[in-house]
Order: structure tokens, then sequence, then C-alpha cells
């Protein structure tokens, strides 16, 4: 299997605080990989590597260059869902690197955001507004927004927190869903063990390294 | 009322201004800064008392002292960033101890003009200008309308995405110390201030959209200043705090809508399970 993610003996600190240290592992095309850790471990800082908005003291992250990836981030209620936005106009932010800067929204644009919105199963929600829908709905706004430049990595920070479990698992089936059926890749950073049963690989981050641990 | 031609210059001018400020008013507002326009409306003030001590044009003065205190709050926002509140705080008290020591030396009368604004007394020159702020204003809320809303959602994801934050936040700054300045000498600074946030209140009210409370902010906007305007002159009131009274009244009107949809909405809700 082609490896779509390399990490390579990786370490990372804040100021005096080792975080990582000497972590390696690699993540295939197709692959939907899970990776566990207490609260502090270093699990976010580790998607803030892959992702290149932080630096690795040394060591490499060798992220194939072909590949575009989608990025949801932990949702602050009462922050970005508070803002008054359709689901539509939240969707679209997603096309913004595409699209780019002085130009505008246009009906291909349009179109990316209801086949988004189909493959999460929010067909139909378009104009209703973020903030009145449930937790796991708002959840699947933001894979949409993730998923509508059509990247083939996605990778998710804690995206079930704050959510009631009965739509936690049915956030579960549908990133499954989207792994087997659209073969995205899936990076996904969690605390919950028990909710990446299916997954591919897991990984636990625990005193600055990283192992390989079995399907629970 | 418009056989006068103060009467029609106080109309276009007020007009222009009830678009511009709005839409200046709508990115403050959803970056948490809503008291933005009352720390730079002071140290516009500050400015203006300047420029009448100096002897330079206080239009002038109140710009430079309002762009100025504008980059202040973005540069003091960046250090406190989870207490953005903090920078206009500190900013705001600047103006009011500025403005108000060195409002005892300048000329009593034309402070007042600044507090409360002349909007039936514009220059030509002031007219000018306002058409120039209009003109820069609507063509940047049309050309940044998806980078300012990505960064009123989430200033972080925007930076992620690829939005050139850093330039297009340094552009708002700049258009909102201008708005504030040139809108100070129209209207009043104490009145710029309200209509920056006072109609994007009543438009979240009624609205679902971005896209939507933008165009009802400015729609807002728009009909407290003429009405405002219409009122003040005919029962021989002061233009400006008409004009936000007024929009205070449609704000209160549109919390009512809101509560009386809600009813109606939980009424139908209750009739359905009946059923």
């Amino acid at each position: 299997m082609d490896s779509i993610i390399k990490v390579e003996n990786i370490c990372f600190k804040y100021g005096n605080n080792l975080v990582l240290e000497q972590v390696s592992f690699d993540v295939g095309t197709g692959e939907f990989i899970g990776i566990v850790g207490k609260n502090g471990s270093g699990k976010s800082t580790l998607l803030k590597l892959i992702l290149g908005q932080l630096k690795p003291l040394c060591g490499d992250i060798i992220v194939n260059h072909n590949i575009k990836s989608g990025y949801v981030e932990q949702i602050t209620l009462n922050s970005d869902i508070s803002f008054p936005a359709t689901v539509y106009e939240i969707v679209m932010l997603g096309l913004y690197k595409e699209i780019g800067f002085f130009k505008f929204f246009n009906v291909k644009h349009a179109q990316k955001v209801h086949d988004a919105l189909k493959m999460v199963g929010l067909e139909g929600f378009e104009n209703k507004q973020v903030y009145f829908l449930s937790g796991g709905e708002q959840q699947r706004v933001m894979i949409a927004k993730a998923l509508v430049s059509n990247p083939e990595l996605l990778i998710l920070d804690e995206p079930t927190t704050g959510i009631d479990v009965g739509s936690g698992q049915e956030f579960m089936k549908l990133l499954h869903k989207l792994n087997k059926t659209y073969k995205k890749t899936i990076i996904m950073v969690t605390h919950n063990m028990e909710i990446l049963k299916d997954c591919d690989k897991i990984f636990e981050l625990n005193n600055q390294s990283i192992k390989e641990i079995k399907n629970v | 009322m418009f056989n006068y031609e103060f009467m029609q210059v106080a109309f276009i001018v007020g007009i222009m201004l009830s678009v511009v400020i709005p839409l200046i008013g709508n990115t403050v507002v959803f970056k948490g800064l809503s008291m933005t326009g009352d720390a730079l409306s002071h140290t516009a003030l500050a400015g203006v008392a300047i420029g009448l001590i100096a002897g330079v044009n206080p239009l002038i003065t109140a710009i430079i002292a309002s762009v100025i205190s504008a980059f202040l709050i973005e540069i003091i926002r960046k250090k406190f960033y989870k207490y953005s509140e903090i920078a206009i705080a500190i900013v705001l008290s600047l103006g009011i101890g500025l403005a108000g020591v060195l409002s005892s030396f300048a000329p009593a009368a034309n402070f007042n003009s600044y507090l409360f604004g002349s909007i039936i007394a514009i220059s030509s020159l002031e007219v000018y200008i306002t058409i120039g702020l209009f003109a820069i204003v609507v063509l940047s809320s049309v050309l940044f309308y998806k980078e300012l809303m990505f960064i009123s959602y989430n200033e972080n994801n925007a930076r992620l995405a690829g939005v050139p934050v850093n330039f297009v936040n340094f552009i708002f700054t700049l258009l909102t110390a201008l708005t504030v300045a040139i809108a100070s000498r129209t209207i009043g600074a104490l009145i710029v201030s309200s209509l920056m946030v006072v109609p994007v209140a009543t438009a979240l009210q009624v609205s679902k959209s971005y896209k939507a409370t933008i165009i009802k902010s400015v729609m807002f906007s728009m009909l407290s200043v003429c009405l405002g305007l219409i009122v003040s002159f005919y029962q021989g009131l002061k233009p400006g705090g008409t004009i936000v009274l007024i929009s205070i009244v449609f704000l209160i009107l549109a919390m009512l809508f809101k509560l009386l949809i809600k009813q109606i909405e939980k009424h139908h809700k209750h009739e359905h399970v009946a059923i």
C-alpha cells in the first residue's frame, strides 16, 4: 500500500516541555487511522505537525504532495456556531483555496456544496441556520465543509466531543462510509477508544512516544 | 422639506453613511468588538480637539487619531487574544481622557458639533469625502465578501484555508477608522458607534444567513436615517439623537416580531401533537 504520510522520528517541545519524542508511523492510502491518548498527550500537536501548522524540532513528516487534505477541528460551541450563517454558507467556505482571492462563488461551486451535503446525509439542509442544528448535524456540516474541495485525506480532531452517544455512533458510521465508499484516507484523534473499534490501525500516544496497539 | 438644499444634502450624505456604517459594523460585531466604534469615536474627538487647538482642519486630525487608535486596538487585541475587548477598553479610556482634557482648550461650539454631528450643515468638501468613503467601503465589502465572512466566522480557520488575514484585517481596520472619523463630522461621534451596532443587532433578530444579516442591517440603518431626518425636521429635534432612537425602536420591534413568530410556531407544534 502507498504511503500518503510518513512520520519519521519527530520530536516537539513547547518551551522546555517535551511533548513528542522519536515518533514514527505511516499512513497508507485509503486507511482509517485512529490516534488515542489522554488529555495533554500531544494528540492535537501531532495533527498540527501533520497539517504544517507547527514544525518538528527533529525528524521529518513526508506528506504526498499530490494529495489534498480537509481538516475538521473540534467544534467549540457558542463561538463559530453562533455565527449567523446557513449550512450552505459555511460549507462554501471550504472552497476558499479553490476559488482564491478576489474571485466569487458561482453555480459550479454551488453544485459542489450540494454534492458534499449529499455525501454527509444533509441534503436539503442548505438554507438552515447552523446554530439551530443538533450537535451531530453541526459536526456533519463541518465534515461537508472539509469534503467540499474533494480531498483524499480527512484529518479530524476530537470530532465526537460534545455530541451525544447516539449521534457519535451515527457520525462514526458516516466516517466509515466515507472511508469505504468514497475511498477517503482518514486520520482521527480522540480520547475515546471505544469509537475506534472498526479502524484499520490504532496508535496510542503516551509518555511522548507512540505505539500501535491492538484493535479493541 | 426637499425644497431646502441643506436637507437634500443631509439625505444624500445620510443615506451613503447609513450604508457604509453597518457594512463595517457587521464585521466589527462578528469579531466580538462591538465597542470599537465607541473607542474610535472618542479618540477621533481627541483628534478634533487637537485640530481645533492647533488651527488645523479637525477632520484631518480626527482621521489621523482614529487610524492610529484603530491599529492600536489591533496590536493590543493580539496581545490579549482571548480578551479582545480589553483592547477597546484601553483605547476608549485613552480617547475619553485625551478628549476630556483637550476639549477645555478647544472652542466649545465647534467641539460640540463633532459630538452630536451637524448633518444639516455639511460643506461640499465633506460631501465629496463621504462619496469617496462610500465608494471605497462598498467596493471593499464586495471584493472581500468571502474573506470578511471567513474571518468573522473563525480567524484561525480562515488563516489555515489561505485567507490573507493580516492584509484583510489591515484594510478593514483602516476603513473602520476612516468611517468613524468622517461620519463623526456629519452624524456625530456619539451616534456613529450606535449605528455601527444597533442595525446589525436588529438584522440578527430576523436573519438566517450572513448575507441576509448584511443586507437587512443596511436596510434598517437606511430606514433609521431617513425617518430620523424627516421626524427631526418636522418636530425640530436633533437629527443624530432621533436617528439612534428610531434605530432602537426598530430593534425592539424586531425582537417582538421574533418572539411572536416563536409563539406561533410553538402553538402550531402543540396543535400538531393534539391532532
